[in-house]
């Protein structure tokens, strides 16, 4: 930190003052930073608190709240802090937020406090570097930057003492497999660059209760501000995308301002506190980043189960076929997948029968009678059904006994030593679980289910690729992602800043069984699906780690029936996205999905294809099924920089200037730089910065890790790109064109050269030297 | 600093008085850079770091945020010494306490702090030719003050529901108290801010004065009521309706009080957040001026200016042509930057050095215009008096706030002047229309400009004596300059053997006293007189004494500073006038109207012929008796002004 250097370099300013006092100047102080103006302190109690009186001047005591505050901003670093240096600072935050309060006698300026790692504490003990040694000075103590955190004054009133925090990620959050969004830190606030992500608490009044549904409001005359997660959202991707998207942060109280007057100038009079009481959506949040006040872009998507009808219902068709065939040995399938097939074809009878036959030999397995299971006289008219279900349930019990024999493992990895009461409560948690996936089980899926797996996959598709092009999104959620069993359905939003790939999931094995919902009927993409998502949270934290498929059930807005059983569902979620976006990840990749269904088809292109597969020696020919599509923001520099890219000898630098007379290099430039109008030649240039949307079609031998050196150097079957402001209500418009049409596509024709095509234009053949982005920084030139 | 100095043009041919000089840009620091929790307040008799830090880094200029949450407890303890029982309790907001402050405290606080400025402490003297630390701007920000309540009977009407109760009042009575405080410092601008554009979300039950704030109603309304609201203020503050509890205030006409400059502030949340809700307030401030004033109009319209924020005129997206179309007047400049512009994005976050994200040539067009427009100054005969000044303060403040960083402050202060300088050495896109804007820049002050000059030194001290010569001769100097210094003048050139020195009226409390000038000038005169006691009898000492406005030249040559150019060219033609004012008298005061177009030196002659009156007077008092050791033997007493300016290239020759 700058703040710092600024420390050790030049005498602190209240040296002169001690000066003035004294008559002479006093000796320099040698401590460094984050001891200047206090003495040190033992340990705090606490652990991961040293050295609060830094913050707190008048006793700890009073600051209670402010101790649990820092510490909820630090639960999930798992490191204890220490804090640096602390000086007054301007707060753009508390700049409006005073001015709107009217609360001249409050300071003007935040306080800014520096907070780094703590090492003068180990875990296992007091007063040692994790290495083991004793420290050897006050700097040994001090680890790493995690950021510095701006504080409201303490008379502000409000329930959040920090208003804007600035923080480096966890560092167990730094290893390749986490991928978090972060911008370059400083800066703006006048101290050195760090890389972090910054989130944002915003001013609510004591008074008012948000977001605490236990808690009833103190005062029943202060407005609650119902979207205040959704402001807190908004703002902290906004300041996270401010230097690259170029946009302007909008504080909440600038927010209810602007909404004030917007909803002045087009509904009419409105109260500033109705503004605050009636909430804010994410349709209202996209007006606001398109609006000149933000200057940035959003793209909302909804995903319904709807749209998946006709494709889960192929699955299934498959899935019946398979069962109704005999295996390859003469034998039928198992009992437990016909189970699942007649439930979905909805024959109870059968149902019931197999029902029974799995329940009798799992009850013979565990040396039960069934006799014990006989209608008693209280009920003696017990229907199959009901039969069925008590054995599902005995069913349930014997998985629940199976996972049960691991209990020395459960209880090793309950964190500490639980009182029975807690284990219990365990126990039952996930013995629910396991009823739930059972009536989610793809063995016995039904259509609606299978609707909704297909749609949480592309959900987390569309999510991990906007997180991969370093867009942030703020995801509709409820409170069900904090409390699983709780039907409460108050909206909820939270910003996504990263994503988490976990090691492959196994395949699921053909027996019955608990698994994971998502790993059935798309086992093939499962390598590139996030398994958890890391959220900023205001009713948690920030860099909360959140499992791919807790977030996504909790995003799903639908009506629920008393066993879960889900009639309908949709996902929304915004993608903050630069300015002028109108067409979003999930549009793109479902018309390059129906154009690429059309281009592979062997039956239309079966040429190209097979070039393809000569060319770069596969082993079959690509096609739809055995293809995926990775999508990509670009400019129109990158594109020409990335696809366009001339054949070069870089081994000698005199022939660098021959790129230009590569074969058709100019003609594709020109091709995509220009803009047409409809139905006639280009006229006007685009601009290098416009933007792309780009899905390419890689072959699936790209990733194969047989093909991977060589496959460094496949390029892209076909590439298409959209331009980000495409609007497909006006290219409806146009004579000829079809709203899915790309503004151009590049299809790979041989194994350095491309054709470029654009709507009304003829074709351009080009030469390339294309490279993989990912690869790019460490490869050198591909074998000849 | 290089002076040029020439009189009543009339006896030096081949000079022509310029119509319009281009006032010095200079650049000053807002106090605000430094804020910090010192735990204890810096004692009473030495400055709280913010001015402090600056004075001792030798950095003259300054723009005191008057009342921050860090110094409120400083000004608190310093008028509790003097005046015990007013100033009991510790003051919570700094609204109400400088609402508070009566005219004694004022006056005190006024008197203090240029006591404390000039202490030895505070101005080290870092160089012999260096002007005294002087407050410039009076920065303030008063949140509640776009809302009064507008008394009854007023021409005009504001919606009972946009009047918030007496803490707007309040506003009103502490941004008067500040314009006197500016006027007892010599400040040229008081800045504000507009308070807040929107509504409050929720009331707040702790402040049950400030109302159950509800609006229900358009925004347009609610800003236009706020502006007009914002407008009254302006008014009141300066020709307040109600009685005054003191009579003292109104001693002052309020013609001379600064004027008031604000600041446009990016956010939805500010009143003043964009150029045209400026220019509504202008309409809106003219309008009340007409309706409350309509004899004192005129006066009161030049009390409403533009704070023009560089860094905020890049997020909002405003450009010099918006100014200029509009007729938006400019009271004072504030530069810095911001990591973000309009279009560009970007937060309001802390204020960076000028430079550090936008660049050069985005600050070009505003510096051009502030160099070579707003500090034009216009000499014109039918004007009285001919010299008008400009609204803008002459002053660039650099603003970086809470950057508490003295090498940003440096590194700011040396961006900007160089900045300057490089614009200063264009020319400006008008000069077909401005065919006398090369005549250079100057700055005018009004005060006592003294010339003394040891004659004979160089033959009599260094080439008989040598050293001892040379030791005597830097013996008679520092006498006379320690004097200089002491009497709280400043040595604007100095020539090894003779110096320039000039008491500004503005330094002396009551600044507006000619008369007490004089008379602590003439006292330095004595002084020196009196102190004349050269071991050899070959120096002889040469005084020449002036009062009126005096321009000065901020840049100037080396070879001018090591030949002393200039105190040799003011000397000579001290003689000359001797010698030519009985002859010109006529031909220059008055001027005919008939006669040839009257030089603009002829004018300044004439504003300060008054003056002249009573200084003539004082001197031949004092040293009109024989055994007097008046060493005024050239007669410079004759002379009536000095008009420095840089036309006058060529040194007059000796008759």
């Amino acid at each position: 930190m700058e703040t710092y250097r600024r420390h050790k370099i030049l005498p602190d300013p209240e040296i002169y003052v001690a000066e003035m006092r004294s008559g002479k100047a006093p000796a320099p102080k040698a401590a460094p930073a984050h001891q200047l103006s206090l003495p040190k302190k033992p340990p705090h109690p606490k652990g991961r608190l040293r050295m609060l009186d830094i913050v707190t001047d008048d006793g700890e005591s009073k600051h209670d709240d402010l101790v649990r505050e820092i510490d909820r901003l630090f639960r999930h670093y798992y490191t204890p802090v220490v804090f640096g240096a602390r000086y007054r600072a301007p707060c753009p935050v508390w700049r409006s937020e005073r001015i709107v309060l009217r609360k001249g006698e409050l300071p003007r300026f935040a306080t800014r406090v520096c907070i780094y790692q703590d090492h003068s504490i180990h875990p296992d003990g007091a007063g040692t570097t994790p290495e083991g040694r004793a420290p050897a000075s006050h700097i040994d103590e001090i680890g790493g930057l995690l950021g510095f955190i701006s504080l409201r004054p303490q008379d502000a009133n409000a329930s959040h003492q920090v208003a804007v925090a600035h923080l480096s990620c966890p560092s167990h959050m730094k290893r390749p497999r986490y991928h978090i969004l972060s911008t370059a830190l400083g800066p703006p606030d006048g101290v050195m660059t760090f890389r972090g992500t910054p989130y944002y608490q915003p001013w609510v009044s004591q008074d008012a209760a948000v977001r605490d549904r236990d808690a009833a409001p103190k005062d029943p005359n202060v407005p609650p501000n119902r979207a205040i997660c959704l402001h807190a959202s908004l703002y902290s991707a906004l300041l996270l995308k401010s230097s690259t998207f170029h946009c302007s942060p909008i504080s909440s109280h600038d927010l209810l301002a602007r909404l004030w007057q917007e909803q002045n100038r087009h509904h009419g009079a409105i109260s500033m506190k109705a503004i605050a009481v009636q909430g804010f959506n994410l349709e209202q949040c996209l007006d606001v980043l398109s609006s000149a006040d933000a200057n940035a872009g959003g793209c909302l998507e909804t995903i319904s189960t709807f749209e998946f009808f006709f494709e889960a219902r192929d699955i299934l068709e498959q899935r019946r076929e398979m069962l109704r065939r005999a295996g390859p040995d003469g034998k039928e399938a198992p009992a437990e997948e016909r189970l699942g097939l007649f439930r979905q074809e909805d024959s109870s009878a059968e149902c019931a029968r197999l029902l029974q036959d799995i329940g009798f030999q799992i009850l013979k397995e565990l040396g039960i009678s069934p006799d014990s299971l006989q209608p008693t006289a209280s009920d003696p008219a017990i229907s199959p059904q009901e039969r069925a279900a008590v054995l599902l349930q005995f069913c349930d019990v014997a998985e629940f006994t199976r996972l049960g024999a691991n209990y020395d493992h459960v209880a090793s990895e309950l964190p500490g030593r639980p009182s029975s009461l807690e284990l219990l409560k365990h126990v039952r948690n996930r013995r629910i679980r396991i009823c739930r996936a059972y009536g989610r089980h793809p063995l016995f899926a039904s259509l609606p289910d299978v609707q909704m797996l297909l749609a949480k996959r592309e959900a987390r598709l569309c999510m991990a690729e906007y997180l991969a092009n370093g867009m942030p999104i703020i995801a509709s959620i409820s409170d069900r992602a904090r409390d699983y069993t709780s039907q409460y359905s108050e909206g909820h939003s939270a910003l996504i800043v990263g994503m988490h790939f976990q090691n492959p999931v196994p395949k699921p094995t053909p027996t019955p069984g608990y698994h994971a919902e998502e790993e059935w009927p798309y086992e093939k993409s499962d390598n590139f699906l996030p398994s958890s998502f890391i959220l900023h949270d205001i009713t948690q934290a920030p860099f909360w780690e959140v499992s791919a498929k807790n977030l996504l059930t909790a995003s799903v807005y639908s009506k629920y029936e008393e066993d879960f059983q889900v009639l309908d569902g949709a996902f929304s979620y915004l993608a903050i996205t630069p300015r002028g976006t109108r067409i979003g990840i999930r549009d793109v990749r479902r018309y390059a999905d129906a154009l690429r269904k059309i281009h592979l088809n062997p039956d239309n292109s079966g040429t190209f294809a097979e070039e393809y597969r000569k060319a770069f020696g596969l082993k079959e020919t690509p096609s739809p099924a055995t293809t995926c599509m990775r999508t990509r923001l670009m400019s129109t520099q990158d594109i020409i920089r990335w696809y366009i890219r001339p054949v070069t000898n870089q081994k000698e630098p005199g022939e660098e200037d021959l790129r230009l007379h590569t074969r058709g290099y100019a003609e594709a430039c020109k091709l995509i730089t220009s803009r047409p109008s409809a139905g006639s030649p280009p006229t006007a240039t685009e601009s290098p910065q416009t933007r792309w949307w780009c899905v390419e079609c890689h072959s699936d031998a790209y990733r194969s890790s047989s093909f991977r050196d060589y496959a460094t150097w496949m390029p892209p079957i076909l590439v298409y790109c959209w331009p980000v402001d495409h609007d497909s209500s006006s290219a409806l418009a146009l004579p000829g064109s079809d709203p899915d049409r790309p503004g151009f596509t590049i299809r790979s024709t041989g194994r350095w050269e491309c054709t470029i095509r654009r709507p009304n234009l003829p074709p351009v053949i080009f030469e390339t030297r294309y490279v993989a982005p990912q690869d790019r920084a460490s490869s050198s030139l591909p074998p000849s | 600093m290089s002076v040029r100095q020439s009189v009543d043009t009339s006896g030096f041919p081949g000079t022509s008085p310029p119509a319009a000089y281009l006032r010095a840009t200079q650049v000053s620091v807002l106090t605000s850079w430094f804020e910090a929790d010192l735990g204890e307040e810096p004692p009473v008799d030495s400055l709280p770091p913010s001015m402090f830090v600056p004075l001792r880094e030798g950095i003259s200029a300054l723009d005191l945020y008057f009342l921050s949450h860090s110094e409120m407890g400083w000004f608190h303890d310093l008028c509790k010494d003097k005046f015990p029982t007013d100033f009991s309790t510790p003051p919570k907001c700094p609204t109400e306490f400088v609402a508070s402050l009566q005219w004694k405290h004022l006056r005190y606080i006024a008197n203090k702090l240029k006591q404390l400025f000039h202490s030895p402490q505070a101005e080290p003297r870092q160089g012999i030719v260096t002007w005294r630390p002087r407050i410039v701007a009076l920065a303030t920000f008063f949140p509640r003050i776009s809302s009064i309540k507008v008394p009854p009977g007023t021409p005009y009407t504001i919606p009972q529901k946009h009047s918030f109760g007496p803490n707007q009042t309040v506003a009103v009575k502490a941004l008067r108290r500040s314009l006197h405080l500016a006027y007892l410092l010599g400040a040229r601008v008081v800045e504000i801010v507009g308070g807040a554009g929107v509504p409050r979300a929720a009331a707040d039950p702790a402040r049950p004065e400030d109302g159950g704030e509800d609006y229900v109603g358009r925004a347009e309304d609610y800003h236009t009521a706020h502006l007009r609201s914002l407008a009254h203020a302006l008014v009141e503050a300066y020709i307040p309706s109600e009685i005054p509890e003191t009579s003292e205030f109104y001693d002052i006409p309020f013609a001379d009080l600064p004027p008031v400059a604000a600041e446009l502030e990016p956010g939805i949340s500010f009143l003043l957040d964009s150029l045209p809700r400026y220019q509504s307030l202008m309409r809106h401030y003219h309008e009340v001026c007409h309706a409350l004033h309509p004899d004192h109009a005129a006066t009161l319209a030049d009390k409403l200016t533009l704070n023009l924020d560089l860094a905020h005129a890049f997020m909002l997206g405003y450009k010099v042509e918006h100014l200029r179309d509009n007729g938006i007047r400019v009271g004072h400049v504030h530069a810095s930057d911001h990591a973000a512009g309009a279009g560009r994005g970007g937060s309001h976050a802390s204020d960076l050095v000028p430079g550090k994200f936008h660049t050069y040539e985005e600050y070009h067009p505003w510096l051009q215009h502030v160099v070579h427009e707003l500090s034009r100054v216009e000499v014109s005969r039918e004007l009285e008096p001919p010299i008008k000044p400009p609204l803008f303060s002459g002053y660039i403040g650099i603003e970086l706030e809470a950057c508490n960083q003295v090498e940003s402050l440096h590194s700011a202060l040396s961006t900007l002047r160089r900045w300057v300088q490089q614009v200063k050495r264009e020319t400006p896109d008008t000069e077909s229309e401005h065919p006398d804007s090369g005549h250079g820049f100057a700055d005018c002050a009004r005060g006592f400009i003294l010339t003394v000059d040891i004659g004979n030194s160089t033959t009599a001290a260094l080439y008989k004596s040598g050293l001892a010569g040379a030791r005597e001769l830097g013996k008679v100097v520092n006498q006379v300059m320690a004097t200089v210094y002491e009497k709280g003048g400043d040595i604007i050139s100095f020539g090894g053997d003779g110096f320039i020195a000039f008491f500004e009226t503005g330094n002396f409390t009551p600044s507006l006293c000619q008369d007490e000038g004089a008379r602590i000038v003439t006292e330095v005169l004595e002084s020196i007189c009196k102190s004349w006691q050269p071991a050899s009898s070959d120096l002889h000492l040469r005084v020449a004494l002036h009062f009126g406005d005096v321009w000065f030249i901020s840049q100037g040559t080396v070879r001018n500073q090591a030949l002393s150019q200039d105190i040799v060219t003011s000397v000579r033609l001290c003689d000359d006038i001797k010698r030519t004012h009985q002859a010109k008298q006529e031909a220059i005061h008055p001027p005919a109207p008939d006669s040839d177009p009257p030089s603009r030196a002829c004018t300044v002659v004439a504003a300060t012929d008054q003056a002249y009156q009573q200084l003539d007077a004082i001197v031949k008092k004092r040293f009109t008796q024989e055994d007097s050791p008046v060493v005024l033997r050239d007669g410079t007493n004759t002379s009536r002004a000095i008009w420095i300016h840089q036309d006058c290239t060529t040194t007059p020759r000796r008759p």
